[in-house]
């Protein structure tokens, strides 16, 4: 089972629910009637799930990509590379063919197309995955780039499959997704069983959910909300929810306490009951909608 | 000598386009035919990706000698430019083909 917590606007509390939910769910596991808890960190670009979570490594992993390699010696100069690639990856000036690993998307396009097998692919470093196993069983995995990469696709497609190879269906794995709405937020939820969003009651945190809600119809995914920083703002976002049909399964108040556990790298649901108490219904009630 | 111009249209009062991947077009000054062309860059304008490496390669492929710009060469444009052996003139500003010209002539 995979859950995604993602949002359109960026700090809104993906990494607090995140983190907070995965926690409370490993502490309560025998309870809860829950095998494994798996918290992965696909935001690659900026991982901080780990910041929250004591763990002992288990296992770090390089990443790497296939990107093409010119042997000039083989190349007959026939363009077809540079032709056939959609990103504009290669560029042919006449005496040479550049490659631009940056703007490759690994297709083989050029590799496989290439009369003369002057574009070998070659395995290229992007980053690095680490697995933990945390005090209260939680298992977390966390991605990320290396400084440099543009690219976090490939990447989240390797840990999706690392964490699919490593746990099992019974697992309950939650996934920390980047912000937005873009090519990385859509290899991450890809097969997610329910998106949760979070956000929180302001105009900005509205026009980025309605965003958000829109890509994840587009993919047809269910989705549900979380209001976090309840108290500031305005309902704009509880009619929003229920004009469309979208569950809103939990409100996480605004809260000086709350600001300052995260700042010190703190669980919420260590210390604040109201909050642990919001968490197990959030919890509840994403089980009620994956069942559903 | 071919000179090419990021330009923002085709006629020697047309100005230099600050971008360069991203430019309007290419006129193109042939000095011993004493002649203006214009290349379009319509398609490469709004690429989602590789804008410079494109652009860099139409400029090579027009066989270009000097390569002028009102702004800066972008990365990559600059590397596959560079590769060719062409030579880079960045910087002279918006001002018109016309003062471009007979500014690098100087």
């Amino acid at each position: 089972m995979k859950i995604a917590i993602a949002s359109g606007k960026g700090g809104t509390g993906k990494t607090t629910l995140a983190v907070n939910l995965a926690s409370y769910i490993a502490e309560e596991k025998k309870n809860l009637n829950v095998q494994e808890v798996v918290l992965v960190d696909m935001d690659v670009e900026e991982p901080n799930s780990g910041l929250f979570i004591k763990g002992e490594l288990k296992r770090t992993e390089i990443k790497y990509r296939m990107v093409p390699e010119w042997i000039e010696s083989k190349c007959t100069f026939c363009k077809k590379c540079a032709n056939v690639c959609n990103f504009n990856a290669l560029a042919y000036i006449g005496v040479s063919v550049l490659i631009f690993p940056e703007l490759c998307h690994s297709c083989y396009a050029c590799s496989e197309l290439c009369p003369e097998n002057a574009l070998p692919m070659k395995a290229d470093r992007m980053g690095e995955l680490r697995q933990y196993i945390a005090e209260n069983g939680l298992h977390f995995v966390e991605s990320r780039l290396d400084i440099g990469i543009e690219q976090a696709v490939p990447l989240i497609k390797q840990t999706h499959e690392f964490i699919d190879s490593e746990f099992d269906e019974t697992a309950f794995k939650i996934i920390d997704s980047p912000p937005g709405t873009s090519c990385p937020v859509i290899e991450t939820v890809t097969d997610a069983e329910l998106v949760v969003l979070v956000t929180e009651p302001t105009p900005f945190g509205l026009n980025d959910l309605k965003l958000a809600v829109d890509t994840m119809n587009e993919l047809d995914k269910k989705c549900a909300v979380i209001v976090n920083r309840d108290g500031i703002g305005n309902d704009d976002v509880d009619n929003y929810c229920a004009e469309n049909n979208i569950p809103l399964i939990g409100k996480i108040p605004h809260m000086h306490e709350a600001a300052k556990l995260y700042s010190q790298g703190n669980l919420l649901i260590d210390d604040i009951d109201e909050i642990r108490d919001i968490i197990k219904d959030i919890y509840s009630n994403i089980k009620k909608l994956i069942k559903g | 000598m071919k000179i090419v111009f990021a330009a923002t249209g085709r006629n020697w009062d047309s100005l230099v386009d600050s971008r360069f991947g991203r430019a309007e077009g290419y006129t193109l000054y042939d000095e011993e035919k004493d002649e203006l062309s214009w290349h379009s860059n319509a398609e490469n304008k709004s690429a989602g990706h590789g804008a410079g490496v494109q652009a860099g390669q139409k400029v090579v492929s027009l066989g270009a000698n000097i390569v002028v710009t009102g702004g800066s060469f972008g990365p990559k444009a600059g590397d596959v430019i560079r590769a060719a052996g062409i030579e880079m003139i960045p910087d002279v500003g918006e001002i018109t083909l016309k003062e471009a010209y007979s500014k690098i002539k100087k």
